[in-house]
């Protein structure tokens, strides 16, 4: 053994005899002491930025000028100097004026008016009772502050209250923030202006950027540097002279080159190590991350050279060049990039976005809606889905995301609502985001036509869930609250008031507004869940859970409600069903509650960390279905009051799961197919396995199966994240657990690749062995 | 052939595939030969006789092809029989990074010893080949002759049985020469067995006890030193160096072979001559001074391992050109 250390030492004393060890460490010491200054403080929120106001506030205020009604609106026009008054009333705003806004000077006059909101907040009387007095203090830390009484508040506290009023005060049009923003420093200097995170999501998120950073900033950069210095090691090797006085000695060849792959190794070990070390140790000591979870990415760092270098050194075994050994490596790396890249363009562009989530019955027609929310209708004379009631729209949103092919996520902002059936007029009923105007209209098609959709009237503001009432009514749940869809909504509405005055806002259709009668306010994160039984609609916003149940005059009112501490930026996902309220938490709790008291009955985490997704409740409200990210799904059984993992095949690749009105399970799996199980015992009844096309076949039986056994070391950082985080999916979006995840997949990349690496170096060794130099 | 002997080679062949066509290419065809245990072996060859390549074989850095050889009784090229041996190749290199000492080091552990062991012995072997005061110096200072003799420190530091050297004085001046003559002497003192590879003919035939002639991959000759140098023709070789004219000195020796009479740059001449047997020579020399002419210097002509070596070859073109 000792050889072979020997060997091993020899290498590391090349390197260091070389300078080039201490170059890099020297490098590395430079970095350390250019992040070191950088750090971090935590302040209350009251900025506002960029972005946290819409452009419709102008209009909401200018318009508020001729009110003689208090309110905020017309409060915080009035607190305006002249001059910007003046320059709003004339602002052409885009998207609510006609004709061609200059943008120069609306960009100026937005600013201006922000900044005057930022001066506004400041100041301690800025809190007016009759302006405000139309305000719903929803927010539970609004409320306290107001409690405290805004004379014992400080100064930035003043300011935070001020904030929050304006969100209470203009929802969707301010943007709802957390308590605290962080304000980065370097050294004495601050970092431009605060961003509205909490030291915790900051971590987190600090924590999940040190993977990115990892494998597309220190990882590509360090890895070129290692493969540029650790090249010439191997040829060394075999230089006239020295190759046989080494073979002379009584060593195995192979051992003899493993010694050297693995001082190679070493050294990239040392360099890895302090670089990766002293982030750590400033992450700890400058935002006070300690989690020695981060240094793992130290072998997995050195896992991931360790395959190029593989490939390094079978180049130079074979050409003893250390040119050709560089060569070869960066075009084996490119080409574990491209096919990486084609994969994933093919998955992203393709399978990801057509993946069925969600399956639902009409009449004996099944159909299933896949994540952009195209709706499809089994034909069971062709074994295949067809697709129906599909809207112009949506194949522009398609064709969109053709062109967003590095990711699979599809932002909710493309997203279509629905489609709901609605009983009562035999017709599905969708709302499509028209992403250019920020609104969303309505389309619906009638069984009649064979559901061909027709667009129609503007849907809510802020609609963001459809769903459908015992009676079959059709119920939208929107920021701005409930309205029950009443007539057609092919035709035209009525204008949007807010305070009393008309928003320049999508013209809502033939629907009345059913919200309780103080009002509702849904901000981000939030979720509706309908119970089908009884009628009562659970939601939640921002750390708070209602029951709202609908009273005699059809409107809804709060029967029960229940806030969560330190949970207003955390997304929860809702299934309610008989006496149960089930709460899917983001850290993958599962809450169950009471549905009349909101006590918490029971509390499962089998699946945590994983995130859930979906929770859907059979129409008895015995059965609860919990799908996870990570393509897995839980069952929660009322009566024994337990959850169990589903019996059912595709485990770990479940996008979505429904019940039938008979509370049959349908359970979607291999992106397209739809199998039957009867409830309770889920008993396979029935599968709709739709023929593959020529492409599905290419790509599930070649593409797949050669790109699992290809070596993936770019595709390691997903088993760092995985080690980190606990996830088997990467968040996409915080703020919404339907939003679908992109699968880490953590092992597959360390046995292919580690599976190529014994290979390459298997056959470095019989090379070895075999030759006669 | 002794069934104790250091290295034995029976009938060995090596050949490769070369070129673009991989044209066969033997450069071993047949060779047997023995080196007992204690003695020098000198091997001798032009250049592509195969010496490096039985050396090669020997050390199990190339596979033979055909037949067996062997060293200390292990099949040649057995990693525990290279234990015992110590190998100084053909223009050593050793890595720039390394110093005398951590050379040492290095190809210590390699042969197998403890730290302790290479601490307790490489300095004492560094100043046997005189390279003790510039230890610690990088071996990129170090000249041709310097890594010579670090070379063989290193072959030694394991003391090993079987001392196998591929042109060992290659690059060496003369003192370094003279230097690793004694120490290859006190080697052999010791009782190690040394084979030897030089085209320095001379070296070979001061040091050792036996050599083997390598032509094209079969050996040709084989022998004490003494016995492949030994003069097979009949009679004495005679070399005068005389003063006087060139028709005066032929015409004293009358009809005595004359093999070659060439002036020298001071005036006088160098004769030699081929006599019968010592009374000739008497009668020679007593002629010349009869005739007036002055004897400067005379000796008896040895015939050398190069002669020997020369001859062999110089027959074996006479043998090809007839044939052609």
């Amino acid at each position: 053994m000792n050889k072979y250390l020997a060997v091993i030492k020899d290498a590391f004393r090349e390197a260091l005899a070389s300078r080039v060890l201490w170059l890099v460490l020297v490098l590395i010491t430079l970095v350390l002491m250019l992040l070191a200054p950088f750090t971090y403080r935590e302040e209350l929120t009251s900025r506002l930025n960029d972005n946290d106001v819409s452009e419709k506030v102008l209009d909401v205020i200018r318009r508020a000028d001729s009110s003689a009604t208090p309110s905020p609106a017309r409060y915080v026009w009035r607190q305006l100097d002249e001059g910007l008054r003046d320059r709003i009333a004339k602002l052409k705003i885009p998207g609510v004026d006609d004709g061609t806004p200059n943008m120069m000077e609306f960009m100026r006059t937005s600013n201006g008016f922000r900044d005057a909101v930022n001066e506004m907040i400041k100041d301690r009387t800025f809190y007016d009772k009759q302006a405000f007095a139309s305000v719903q203090f929803v927010s539970g830390e609004l409320k306290e502050l107001q409690e405290r009484g805004i004379e014992q508040l400080s100064d930035r506290e003043t300011a935070r209250f001020n904030r929050l009023l304006l969100e209470a005060s203009f929802p969707d049009l301010i943007r709802t923030s957390p308590p605290t923003s962080i304000q980065f420093v370097y050294g004495w200097a601050d970092l431009a202006g605060a961003v509205p995170l909490r030291s915790t999501t900051l971590r987190d998120n600090m924590r999940s950027q040190f993977s990115f950073v990892l494998s597309w900033v220190v990882g590509p950069v360090g890895l070129l540097v290692a493969v540029l210095v650790t090249a010439s090691i191997i040829p060394q090797m075999f230089e006239a002279g020295s190759l046989h006085l080494l073979l002379s000695k009584p060593v195995s060849r192979s051992l003899v080159f493993l010694a050297r792959y693995i001082g190679g190794c070493a050294f990239v070990c040392i360099s890895a190590g302090y670089m990766i070390g002293g982030v750590w140790l400033l992450l700890g000591l400058r935002f006070n991350i300690w989690d020695q979870k981060i240094l793992l990415s130290i072998p997995i760092y050195l896992f991931m050279f360790a395959i190029y270098y593989a490939v390094s050194s079978l180049a130079g075994v074979y050409y003893r060049s250390a040119i050709v050994c560089i060569g070869l490596t960066i075009t084996f790396w490119a080409a574990c990039f491209g096919i990486g890249l084609l994969k994933g363009a093919l998955e992203n562009s393709y399978w990801s976005r057509e993946r069925f989530t969600r399956v639902f019955e009409v009449n004996d027609e099944l159909f299933a809606v896949n994540e952009i929310g195209i709706t499809h209708r089994w034909n069971a004379q062709s074994s295949g889905w067809d697709e129906v009631f599909v809207s112009d729209g949506q194949k522009q949103v398609r064709g969109m995301l053709r062109f967003l092919f590095f990711t699979p996520i599809v932002p909710r902002e493309l997203r279509s609502i629905g489609p709901v059936y609605d009983r009562e007029e035999n017709r599905l009923v969708a709302i499509r985001p028209n992403p250019a105007t920020g609104t969303s209209q309505f389309f619906v098609g009638g069984g009649e036509e064979d559901w061909k959709p027709a667009e129609s009237t503007d849907a809510p503001m802020g609609s963001f869930q459809l769903v459908r009432e015992p009676s079959g009514k059709i119920l939208i749940v929107s920021s701005l609250g409930l309205y029950r869809l009443t007539g057609d909504p092919t035709k035209k509405g009525e204008p949007v008031k807010l305070f009393g005055y008309a928003l320049p806002l999508p013209r809502h259709g033939p629907f009345e507004k059913v919200s309780p009668e103080e009002g509702l306010v849904i901000a981000r994160p939030s979720d509706a869940a309908m119970n089908e039984k009884t009628g009562e609609l659970a939601v939640y916003t921002r750390g708070t859970v209602k029951v709202l149940a609908p009273s005699a005059n059809r409107n809804y009112e709060t029967k029960v409600e229940l806030e969560f501490e330190d949970s207003s930026s955390k997304p929860i996902a809702l299934g309610f069903g008989g006496a149960s309220l089930v709460l899917a938490h983001q850290d993958g709790r599962i809450q169950i509650l009471d549905a009349d008291t909101l006590h918490t009955r029971s509390e499962f985490d089998d699946e945590s960390p994983n995130q859930p997704r979906f929770v859907v409740a059979s129409p008895d409200g015995r059965s609860f279905a919990i799908t996870f990210h990570n393509g897995r799904v839980w069952l929660y059984d009322t009566e024994s009051n337990s959850t169990r993992l589903a019996p059912i095949s595709g485990q770990r690749d479940i996008s979505g799961v429904s019940f039938s009105k008979n509370s049959d399970l349908f359970v979607i799996d291999k992106t397209f197919r739809v199998s039957r199980y009867s409830s309770p015992s889920l008993e396979l009844q029935q599968r709709y396995s739709p023929t593959l096309g020529f492409g599905g076949i290419l790509y599930r039986y070649a593409l797949v199966p050669v790109y699992t056994m290809f070596p993936k070391p770019g595709k390691l950082d997903e088993t760092f994240q995985y080690l980190l985080s606990g996830k088997e999916t990467q968040v996409a979006d915080s703020s919404d657990l339907s939003i679908a995840q992109e699968e880490l997949n953590p092992w597959a990349p360390v046995w292919s690749s580690a599976l190529f690496m014994f290979v390459v170096l298997g056959v470095a060794c019989v090379y070895i062995e075999w030759q006669e130099f | 052939m002794s069934a104790d002997a250091a290295i034995q080679v029976h009938n060995l062949t090596k050949s490769y595939r070369m070129g673009l066509f991989r044209r066969r290419f033997e450069a071993l065809r047949g060779v047997s030969l023995n080196v007992e245990r204690g003695e020098i072996f000198g091997l001798l060859g032009p250049n592509g006789a195969g010496k490096t390549t039985l050396i090669k074989v020997l050390l199990g850095i190339v596979r033979r092809s055909s037949g067996s050889a062997s060293l200390l009784g292990r099949s040649a090229g057995d990693r525990v029989g290279r234990r015992k041996v110590g190998y100084l190749p053909e223009n050593l290199r050793i890595a720039n990074h390394h110093t005398a000492l951590t050379a040492m080091e290095y190809y210590g552990k390699l042969s197998g010893l403890s730290w302790r062991e290479i601490k307790s012995e490489r300095l004492r072997l560094l100043e046997s080949v005189g390279l003790a005061d510039r230890s610690r110096e990088s071996v990129k200072k170090f000249s041709k002759g310097m890594l010579q003799r670090l070379g063989l420190a290193q072959a030694l530091l394991h003391d090993p049985e079987v001392l196998i050297l591929d042109e060992p004085t290659d690059g060496l001046d003369p003192v370094g020469r003279s230097h690793v003559r004694n120490v290859l002497t006190q080697l052999k003192e010791q009782g190690k067995t040394i084979f030897l590879n030089s085209h320095i003919l001379q070296e070979v035939e001061l040091i050792c006890d036996r050599v083997a002639i390598l032509d094209r991959g079969l050996v040709k000759a084989i022998g004490d030193v003494a016995e492949l140098s030994a003069d097979k023709t009949e009679g004495v070789e005679l070399e005068i160096a005389v003063t006087a004219s060139e028709s005066a000195v032929r015409e004293s020796l009358g009809k005595r072979t004359i093999t070659s009479c060439d002036p020298n740059r001071d005036g006088t001449y160098r004769v030699v001559l081929r006599l019968t047997d010592q009374g000739e020579v008497d009668h020679c020399i007593d002629d010349l001074r009869s005739s007036g002419v002055s004897i400067v210097g005379l000796s008896r002509r040895r015939v050398t391992l190069e002669d020997a070596f020369l001859k062999l070859f110089a027959e074996d073109a006479e043998i090809v050109s007839e044939a052609q």
